[in-house]
């Protein structure tokens, strides 16, 4: 591995790759069964167990803005789940997720391209195999997901204050 | 007559004698007292006799004579009662005995005179009836003859209608004879057509139970692609866990840093044998697919097949029912057309007969119009005949009148 690449793991959203640092990642598994959580946002898909663990699943189509694909297979839907100090979150996407280098120099020219500059709100962007991509940031993602998840359950339980006044 | 005459001379003789006797007791005179007295004696004895002789005489004629007249003037009743005892009452009881034949002649000819008038009237009336019937008659034939002729054109028409009618029925065998070997051959093909479709409609079951089976096999291929898609699904499941776990191998050696080195290279093995497996098994299930899409349609067009069969078999049966059908009709048709046939066949001679008795009743209703018109000559004749009997029966009561007018001056 060059000094100029880093590892990825590396997925498609809408059309787009993505990809999220390996160092980021503890593991992905299947995430076959997925539980539900009443009230929660939309970016928030549900809650797996893994290996006695609960996992809260963030559905990056949604963190992204991208329109939801249901998933052809069960063993399809994916979850990559980070590595601490966030194990208990993972990424919820679909097949097919994949290793790969990506440059991290190519990143900076790439930025500079249009459709790197309209989509830096993707995450940075990156080169895979000479192809455009967005390099996910953790900690971008989970701020997100924060503002989100909190607004989400700041508007329900306005909701259901206003449900529950007489 | 002589007796009355003997005693009438003896009574002049007795009378002379007292007439002399007086005159001479008168005259005592006696010579001249006897010649007068002989000679007025004689003279009047012989007026008293000539008187009493003359009317003795002529009162019995007179009698005679009174019933004569009555007798000419026609009064039959009278007869003359004379009883005499001489010749005048022969004379008197012959002329009763003419009187009374003669009344009895008269009292005939009257009786036949009268019987005469009525039967001349009568028969002047049947005359006159006859004559009038005759007439009618003369007219009735008149118009018979007519008739007769107008029959006679009409049964001449009639026979040429009916040469063409039986033309036209001979025209109707042929055709009835053509139709029924028509209709045997249309017999034949219908039994053949219904045969044909007998043996349609055995391949057609045949074909659809080939189809079924096929249609089942393709069904049972298509459940082992299921089958295969299933397995397929199991081994891509299996691909994608080693390829996870290739990936979370890779994670860890990556977390291993130069440790992790070589266990990377393998998980990296590892990750491109489960790629390798998934895009198998990825082809794998297209093919399966492939095969599922595939039997599907095959099944579907086995089943469209199935279907079509099917179809035919129920349409080749209604075919196959239909042309039995057919046949019958067909069968019916040329029975019928067998009767029309013989039927024509009678027809036509019956024609040929209807043309002979129609040319015979021609012949016939010519002879009658001559007859006719030789009737209504006769009955010209009859006419003209029987305008002479009236005439001579109205002659007869004429003549039979004036006799009775004749006869009614006799009274009997």
């Amino acid at each position: 591995m060059s000094p100029a690449t880093r590892p990825c793991i590396q997925f498609q959203l809408g059309g787009d790759g993505f990809g999220v640092p390996l160092d980021c990642v503890r593991e992905v598994i299947t995430a076959a069964s997925i539980a539900c959580v009443p009230l929660a946002p939309p970016v928030v898909k549900g809650v797996a167990n893994v290996r006695g663990r609960v996992v809260t699943l963030i559905d990056m189509g949604r963190v992204y803005g991208r329109p939801p694909v249901p998933a052809r297979r069960d063993d399809d839907r994916i979850a990559i789940v980070l590595a601490p100090p966030w194990e208990n979150i993972a990424l919820y996407v679909h097949s097919p997720v994949e290793i790969a280098d990506v440059s991290v120099e190519a990143v900076d020219r790439a930025s500079a391209s249009p459709d790197a500059r309209e989509s830096a709100d993707a995450g940075a962007p990156a080169v895979c195999d000479g192809r455009i991509m967005h390099l996910v940031s953790v900690d971008d993602v989970i701020a997100r997901c924060r503002q989100d998840i909190l607004s989400g359950f700041l508007r329900s339980g306005k909701e259901r204050a206003g449900n529950d006044t007489p | 007559m002589r007796r009355k005459l003997a005693i009438a001379f003896v009574a002049v003789a007795i009378a002379a004698g007292l007439t002399n006797y007086i005159i001479g007791t008168l005259f005592r005179d006696s010579a001249v007292s006897t010649a007068v007295g002989l000679l007025i004696a004689d003279a009047l004895i012989g007026v008293l006799a000539g008187l009493s002789l003359s009317r003795y005489l002529t009162q019995h004629i007179h009698d005679l004579a009174a019933a004569t007249s009555h007798m000419s003037k026609g009064d039959l009743t009278r007869t003359v009662e004379i009883h005499t005892g001489d010749e005048i009452e022969d004379l008197a009881t012959s002329f009763n005995v003419m009187v009374g034949s003669l009344s009895k002649v008269v009292h005939e000819v009257k009786a036949s005179t009268q019987q005469i008038v009525a039967a001349a009237q009568q028969l002047s009336s049947n005359a006159d009836g006859m004559k009038t019937s005759v007439e009618e008659v003369a007219s009735t034939v008149h118009v018979i003859a007519r008739g007769a002729e107008t029959q006679s054109e009409t049964i001449a028409r009639t026979t040429s209608i009916t040469r063409d009618v039986a033309r036209s029925t001979e025209q109707i065998a042929e055709k009835a004879r053509s139709a029924a070997s028509l209709g045997n051959e249309a017999a034949e093909r219908a039994r053949q057509g219904t045969a044909d479709a007998v043996a349609a409609t055995e391949t057609i079951a045949a074909i659809h139970t080939d189809v079924k089976r096929v249609s089942d096999a393709v069904a049972g291929f298509r459940q082992q692609a299921l089958q295969i898609n299933k397995t397929v699904d199991f081994i891509s499941t299996i691909a994608q866990q080693t390829h996870l776990l290739a990936l979370n191998a890779t994670i860890e050696a990556a977390r291993a840093g130069e440790h992790g080195r070589g266990f990377a290279v393998v998980a990296e093995e590892i990750s491109k044998l489960a790629e390798n497996a998934r895009v198998f098994a990825d082809q794998i299930a297209d093919l399966a697919r492939e095969i599922d899409t595939g039997s599907g349609g095959v099944i579907e067009s086995m089943d469209d097949c199935h279907a079509s069969a099917e179809r035919g078999r129920i349409a080749v049966t209604g075919v196959s029912r239909h042309l039995d059908g057919i046949t019958q009709t067909v069968l019916a048709t040329l029975e019928r057309v067998r009767e029309i046939s013989a039927a024509t066949g009678s027809q036509e001679k019956g024609a040929e007969s209807l043309v002979k008795a129609i040319e015979e009743l021609s012949r016939i209703a010519l002879s009658n119009a001559a007859g006719t018109e030789e009737a209504s000559a006769a009955t010209r004749e009859q006419t003209a005949s029987m305008n002479a009997m009236a005439g001579s029966a109205r002659e007869i009561a004429s003549t039979s009148e004036t006799l009775r007018e004749l006869v009614t001056i006799f009274r009997i």
